[in-house]
């Protein structure tokens, strides 16, 4: 049967056709459908098995890691910078002689659109000499799933599959065949030389690892294929979602190059690889986003790649970006872009709008409330939804997950004087990372409010449950309590607000900032109010602006960025926008002279 | 066929898009499309590919698409580019109507678009009280337009399959009020 499937449920759909039935996660764009997928689709059949959320992809890593340790199949999703902090066990499970299959999906965002880099997995997958599959399409991704199980048990090797945002955020038809009953039962045979990474024994663990990437090397991919198979001055290399877009573009534009689709980027498949060289005089390459391919071909002077500027280095491989190439090697007459149009549109004042926090979003009051308390602050934040306080001139730093606690360290020991630091972060990312820096603060006497926004989920990418609500995939499990854990981190000063209440969150963080310069010692304010998506009720009054009161100042825009507020240029007056609105009532509280009201 | 869907992210063009593609999936077609999730989501500007037939990659390029639908008039202005000659675009505006500027209207006419607007926030919320029921409504207008591509009675056998229970009446009515919603070109 076909079924219309998002990139990421075709994955899903891959890993339960191939009984992996351990399988954890931390969520991140563009990956976080996977795993909700996997318990869907094992709930609708009523196959019990272990789909989990963790607290990060380090930690879910080992979990589904050493599931393949005791013999299970199991699978681990994460998106390309979640990869970073399983870097650790990533690499060291990399010299592992499995005893299950294990595939781990790392999610790249070329763009980026949703990320801090655009980096490349299979880069990672490279270094860590594991073998990585690269699929086009939702079709082909959860083919190469099932694939990457039989191989990856085949070679007693981790292997990586790697798709980008198109094919995870793609939707397709995909066939969806039936779930074979074929799980593996979980049993640990004690081997000490296997398990156990002694440096002594790594060095053989090593050798082994080289000795199995050679072997790969030398079996033919089923998901490389030469296409167009002819002599040519020309040829074109491609994976990924590129080769789909290149394959578009030979169809419009009537193009018959010999076109090399290379599925696994690493190791290559060296005898498709050389017999396609032996066809054309030079190759262009396109693939997403490090030139990974390219890297490994054998003579760099017959590549137009990325390492002599004939493809772009950085962004993605957008359809007109490949046909801008194509075209200008071949002649072709081709121009995407309409003259002049974009200026037109900038002159009457129409662009890309940004991202903003959602109407009655709890995150848009804190930081208002953060603003008026320490008008002279400095904020460093973190990822999620709440970046985009920048928009209120509210997060004026973020590095990486977890990175706000850290850098209102880094800021506490740089700055001596006096002014107030106040790192804003999620619960969700608390979890993921905040922890171990906030025990380092407590330590270390590092001065700095940590403001935690708690609106109880992972709401960026698409409201998946957190530890504080005891809530999982495919059972209830225990709750975690925040408070009581930054206590046990040995906080001293926590407070809880409700930041809906402008002026009670103002008056908290004034004292926590004397608590903090008295006592020189970390103070932490939780601001809980659960997601507007979550919470998602109007309240029934609603809100509107008296004209009679308004001055027209705009302070309320500037300063509180809501999407439900707009302003009436003819009337010069602040107005509610009712398509938007969802009748918190915070602006009530904003606006100076009063002039927003409930009904 | 090629399609764009444009809009502001929380404008539900997800749906709208699956309602599409589900509906060519009934009929037995290829369908391959594009969506956006994550940051661009919260209230940013939110384009959705969908392509029906014979085709790998999920992106439209600019200039091939035989539709656009947006949801908000600047979205929709912004979009045209995607389209190719005599494609059809039908917009959600409120206030505007008419384009109003010499460029624009030179490069509609220049590639024979066919351009229409609806006030779609007329329907989902002076009648109905529910904005986020906006995309059925440009929906029904679609089923509208183009009647026998996108058979209204089929659209709504769709919509009843994949809105939640609780939703299903207000979407099929707003499905209807949107069929018979005011429309005009803009040049
Ligand atoms: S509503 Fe208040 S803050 Fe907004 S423009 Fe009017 S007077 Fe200024
Ligand atoms: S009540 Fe004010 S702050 Fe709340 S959603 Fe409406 S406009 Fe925005």
């Amino acid at each position: 049967m076909e079924r219309l499937l998002l990139g990421n449920e075709a994955i899903a759909r891959g890993i339960v056709e191939s009984c992996a039935d351990v399988v954890t996660s931390y969520p991140g764009t563009p990956s976080s459908e996977i795993l909700p997928a996997v318990a869907k689709f094992y709930k609708e059949e009523g196959i019990d098995a272990v789909v989990e959320w963790c607290v990060n992809e380090k930690v879910a890593f080992e979990i589904a890691a050493t599931a393949a340790f005791a013999g299970k199949r199991a699978a681990v999703s994460m998106k390309q910078v979640g990869l970073n902090v399983a870097y650790d066990p990533f690499m060291s499970v990399a010299y592992n002689d499995l005893a299950g299959g294990f595939v781990v999906i790392s999610a790249d965002d070329p763009g980026p659109h949703s990320s801090q880099t655009e980096q490349d997995s299979r880069f990672a997958a490279m270094m860590a000499k594991v073998p990585v599959f690269d699929p086009s399409s939702p079709q082909e991704a959860k083919k190469m799933v099932k694939f990457a199980f039989d191989f990856s048990e085949k070679y007693a090797i981790l292997v990586m599959v790697r798709p980008g945002l198109r094919v995870c955020h793609a939707r397709q038809n995909v066939e969806v065949e039936k779930i074979p009953s074929n799980f593996r039962s979980g049993k640990f045979v004690k081997d000490a030389e296997r398990w156990v990474c002694l440096p002594a024994i790594r060095r053989k663990h090593h050798e082994k690892l080289n000795e199995k990437v050679k072997s790969i090397a030398k079996e033919r991919d089923p998901f490389t294929k030469l296409e167009n198979y002819r002599k040519s001055s020309l040829g074109v290399i491609a994976s990924g979602v590129s080769y789909a877009i290149v394959k578009d573009m030979f169809d419009r534009y009537s193009i018959d190059l010999p076109l090399l689709k290379v599925g696994r980027v690493f190791p290559l498949d060296g005898e498709a690889l050389s017999e396609f060289l032996s066809l054309c005089d030079e190759v262009i390459v396109f693939e997403e986003t490090y030139p990974v391919i390219e890297m490994q071909l054998p003579d760099k002077h017959r590549v137009l790649g990325k390492w002599n500027g004939e493809v772009p280095s950085a962004g993605e491989l957008t359809p007109e970006v490949i046909m801008g190439v194509l075209s200008k090697k071949l002649g072709l007459k081709f121009d995407a872009d309409i003259p002049g149009y974009d200026e037109v549109l900038s002159s009457i004042g129409i662009k890309a709008r940004k991202p903003i926090l959602c109407p009655g979003c709890p995150h848009r009051a804190s930081f208002f409330a953060m603003r008026k308390a320490f008008p002279k602050g400095v904020y460093p934040s973190d990822i999620g939804c709440y970046t985009l306080g920048i928009n209120q001139k509210a997060v004026d730093s973020v590095m990486c997950m977890g990175g706000a606690v850290t850098m209102g360290s880094g800021f506490s020991v740089s700055l001596r004087d006096g002014t107030p630091i106040v790192s804003t972060i999620g619960d969700s990312t608390f979890y993921h990372m905040g922890v171990p820096g906030l025990i380092n603060a407590v330590y270390n006497k590092h001065k700095f409010i940590l403001f935690i926004l708690d609106n109880s989920t992972t709401a960026m990418t698409g409201g998946q449950p957190t530890p504080e609500t005891g809530v999982n995939l495919m059972k209830e499990g225990e709750k975690i309590d925040l408070v009581k854990l930054v206590e046990g981190c040995g906080v001293k000063f926590v407070k809880v607000v409700d930041p809906y209440d402008v002026s009670k969150t103002i008056s908290t963080l004034k004292e926590a900032w004397d608590y903090v310069k008295r006592e020189e010692r970390v103070a932490v304010v939780i601001a809980k109010h659960p997601c507007k998506l979550i919470e998602g009720k109007h309240y029934d009054k609603r809100i509107y602006v008296d004209e009679s009161l308004c001055t027209g100042c705009k302070y309320c825009l500037n300063e509180f960025v809501c999407p439900g507020l707009t302003f009436d240029e003819d009337k010069r007056k602040a107005m509610i926008d009712y398509r938007f609105c969802v009748d918190c009532g915070v602006c009530v509280q904003v606006c100076p002279v009063k002039a927003i009201k409930e009904e | 066929m090629q399609m764009i869907f444009s809009g502001i992210g929380g404008q539900g063009i997800l749906l709208a898009t699956r309602v599409i593609g589900e509906y060519a999936l009934s009929k037995g077609l290829s369908v391959i499309g594009s969506e956006v999730h994550g940051m661009a989501q919260r209230g940013g500007s939110v384009v959705s590919h969908l392509k029906i037939g014979n085709y790998n990659s999920p992106l439209v390029m600019r200039g091939e698409a035989d539709l656009l639908i947006a949801f908000d008039w600047h979205e929709g202005l912004r979009n045209l580019p995607f389209l190719k000659e005599e494609g059809i675009a039908l917009l959600n505006s409120d206030k505007h109507s008419k384009v109003e500027h010499p460029t624009i209207e030179s490069f509609i006419r220049k590639k024979r678009l066919e351009v229409y607007a609806v006030d779609g926030y007329k329907v989902a919320l002076d009648q109905l009280k529910s904005p986020g029921v906006l995309n059925v409504v440009m929906l029904g207008k679609l089923s509208y337009l183009m009647e026998e591509r996108f058979p209204p009675e089929e659209l709504k056998n769709i919509i009843e399959k994949i809105v939640s229970p609780k939703f299903k009446e207000i979407n099929l009515t707003a499905f209807d009020l949107g069929r018979k919603m005011e429309i005009r070109e803009v040049i």
